[in-house]
């Protein structure tokens, strides 16, 4: 089979997956306990014309499958409809979030993976030394450490018992004018929350690293390469590393949904203002429209990802075939 | 003259268990353009000693005593990087069992063999070590184009002849060949036999074939040395060593082979009764007496015989060697 067609057809298999995410996004929010309804009604202490004008407003008067249908119009569409809880556009609502998340993701992401695979790759290298030893405890200790705790351990520490960083929020308030200095705040704010996400995939990143490398070093072709005379550098780093990094590029798109988890949890410790914290109270609400929307661009994150490390797989690793 | 000369190597594994002792005083040599067969059964050290002449030994492995004289100098002197860039496949290369796992997976396999090249004589260019590494495909009978592919795209004969190919990359005086020929179907074996043949011939390569299936060696080789727990116990000429072995050893390893010749022999296997010793703990005396017909109180006592000349060039380390047939 040529590539295009693989794509072709890789493609076509992440659509109906995504048609399946969406289904099931639909059934689990209307089984789960609690009722949009009652806790806006009970909040506001509506009357119950008015909260007959709310069923009505929402649509949840109409059967289930009429509902399904305006459902899956909606997220195709990209509009999501406004939100139970705070009756804006559940589009612009994310789209506010979005970034906050990308940058919290991305930058913890980012110095996991440097970090993660520059220290894995020397532990392997000096395997069995002290500095293997101390690196592999320390990993499988901060892996261990759920985040929730680890953020709340950071706060007492970093923001209440020394001081040092801000103890909840994205920005100062009123935010700083100054572009420069805006920068600063958020970096300021941003530091205790990334470190927390830093730690959670920065061990996993060195075990996976040093244990695919070490498993590599002991093949055949690492012997073969030594006897042509190659350099222990170049044994590491071009034939061993080649091979180990091939189960890493699988890693990170199994990463990255897994990583949304873990922003829900610290993103509402810390009150960063992202799609964490965003999903956490929506759940709160049961806010339908909000749930849904976020839930599918979950699926989609995960769906895209798996799609593009099929594809680039078949590019790094010589013995897939299409 | 010698090319190669080794003295009273010790190689030993240091492992949780205790020390293993692989190689335990062995002296070899490799005359200048034969081919010497190393045979043994599993275990007893054979392939640690060929992986020792390259210094190519696991992180435990430790070459704990003896010399290595590659013509006429001390090689184990020279230092780690005047090792790998002098001595390493410029001057000693090595044929690994390439049907399996010996050849990178991710790269190609003609960018493989300019691999080889470039690490020993940088000043090439390109282009150059591609056409040299192609020309040496075709040397042993794989088309040239075939380079371009990945190791994975061969067979288990073609990756075998790709690895040998590698090997002569960089004219080395000598090639050892680890278990050129396992793991392949019978059909394979020959021709690989006949290619090396043909390629010592055309390039007077010396040789050094380790392997346990001893009818490979008596093909290939001018030599014989039969390695039991970790000692050469006897070596000699292929046709001496065959026809008349005199350790008694040799004498079970050769009978446990099926012949189509002798017809008297035709119809029973014979084997070695006992198992291999266990090398941390390797039996006083003369290594193979638990397993010996002909032991006698003297073979339980130390020290482990020594090798001796017993006719011209052929030697055994035998109290009680079997008689001389001629």
């Amino acid at each position: 089979m040529s590539l295009k067609r693989y794509i072709l057809k890789r493609i076509l298999y992440s659509f109906v997956l995504l048609f399946f995410a969406l289904t099931l996004n639909f059934i689990i929010f209307r089984m789960a306990p609690g009722n949009p309804i009652q806790i806006v009604a009970s909040g506001m202490r509506l009357e119950p014309e008015q909260v007959e004008r709310l069923i009505e407003l929402w649509g949840l008067q109409e059967p289930l499958h009429v509902q399904y249908v305006r459902y899956l119009k909606s997220t195709l569409t990209w509009d999501f409809g406004y939100s139970y809880n705070s009756l804006e556009p559940v589009g612009r609502e994310i789209m506010e979030r979005l970034p906050n998340t990308l940058l919290l993701m991305g930058v913890s992401l980012f110095f996991a993976i440097t970090f993660g695979t520059v220290f894995g790759i020397y532990a392997a290298y000096k395997r069995g030394s002290l500095f293997d030893l101390t690196s592999v405890s320390i990993s499988l200790f901060s892996y261990a450490l759920p985040t929730f705790w680890m953020g709340l351990l950071m706060i007492y520490v970093g923001g209440y018992v020394f001081g040092l960083f801000p103890l909840a929020g994205t920005m100062s308030r009123p935010p700083p004018l100054d572009p420069i200095v805006r920068i600063f705040d958020l970096a300021w704010h941003l530091f205790l929350p990334g470190l927390t996400l830093f730690l959670f995939q920065y061990g996993a990143w060195l075990l996976m690293m040093r244990s695919t490398l070490l498993e590599a070093l002991h093949e055949d072709y690492i012997t073969t390469a030594r006897a042509k005379g190659v350099s222990e550098r170049g044994v590491l780093f071009k034939h061993a590393f080649r091979n180990a990094m091939l189960p890493l590029v699988t890693n990170i798109a199994l990463q990255i949904p897994g990583l949304l988890n873990g922003a829900i949890l610290t993103e509402t410790v810390f009150s960063w203002r992202g799609l964490g914290l965003y999903t956490w109270s929506a759940i709160q609400f049961t806010d339908y429209p909000v749930l849904q929307a976020l839930f599918y661009i979950f699926a989609l994150v995960t769906i895209v990802c798996n799609l593009i490390v099929d594809v680039v797989y078949g590019y790094i690793d010589p013995r897939i075939q299409y | 003259m010698n090319l190669l000369e080794v003295s009273d190597l010790k190689v030993y594994y240091h492992t949780t268990k205790g020390v293993v002792k692989a190689v335990d005083g062995v002296n070899f040599i490799v005359e200048e353009g034969t081919s010497v067969g190393l045979a043994g059964e599993s275990g007893c050290g054979k392939t640690t000693l060929g992986l020792s002449f390259l210094k190519l030994l696991p992180e435990n492995g430790m070459i704990e005593g003896g010399s290595l004289i590659f013509e006429g100098d001390d090689i184990y002197s020279l230092d780690e990087k005047d090792f790998r860039v002098n001595v390493r496949w410029n001057q000693i290369s090595m044929i690994f069992q390439g049907a399996m796992n010996a050849l990178n997976p991710v790269f190609k396999v003609e960018d493989q063999i300019a691999e080889a090249i470039k690490l020993h004589s940088t000043k090439t260019k390109k282009s150059e070590r591609l056409a040299t590494a192609r020309d040496l495909l075709k040397r042993v009978d794989i088309d040239p184009t075939m380079g371009r592919h990945y190791p994975h795209e061969f067979s288990g004969g073609m990756r075998q002849r790709a690895m040998i190919a590698m090997a002569l990359a960089c004219d080395p005086q000598l090639v050892i060949a680890d278990e050129p020929t396992t793991a392949l179907d019978v059909i394979v074996q020959k021709q690989l036999m006949d290619l090396l043949r043909r390629l010592k011939a055309e390039m007077n390569l010396s040789m050094v074939v380790i392997s346990h299936d001893i009818s490979v060696l008596a093909e290939l080789c001018d030599y014989l040395n039969i390695m039991y727990a970790g000692r050469i116990v006897e070596w000699g000429g292929i046709e001496g060593v065959f026809e008349n072995p005199r350790h008694h050893y040799t004498h079970g390893l050769i009978s446990t082979f099926p012949t189509v010749e002798d017809k008297e022999r035709k119809s029973t296997f014979e084997f070695i009764p006992g198992a291999p010793p266990n090398l941390l703990d390797p039996p006083l005396g003369c290594r193979f007496h638990p397993r010996c017909p002909a032991a006698t109180e003297i073979c339980r006592q130390e020290p482990t015989p020594e090798l001796r000349e017993i006719s011209e060039k052929h030697y055994v380390a035998c109290h009680h060697p079997r008689g001389d047939l001629h």
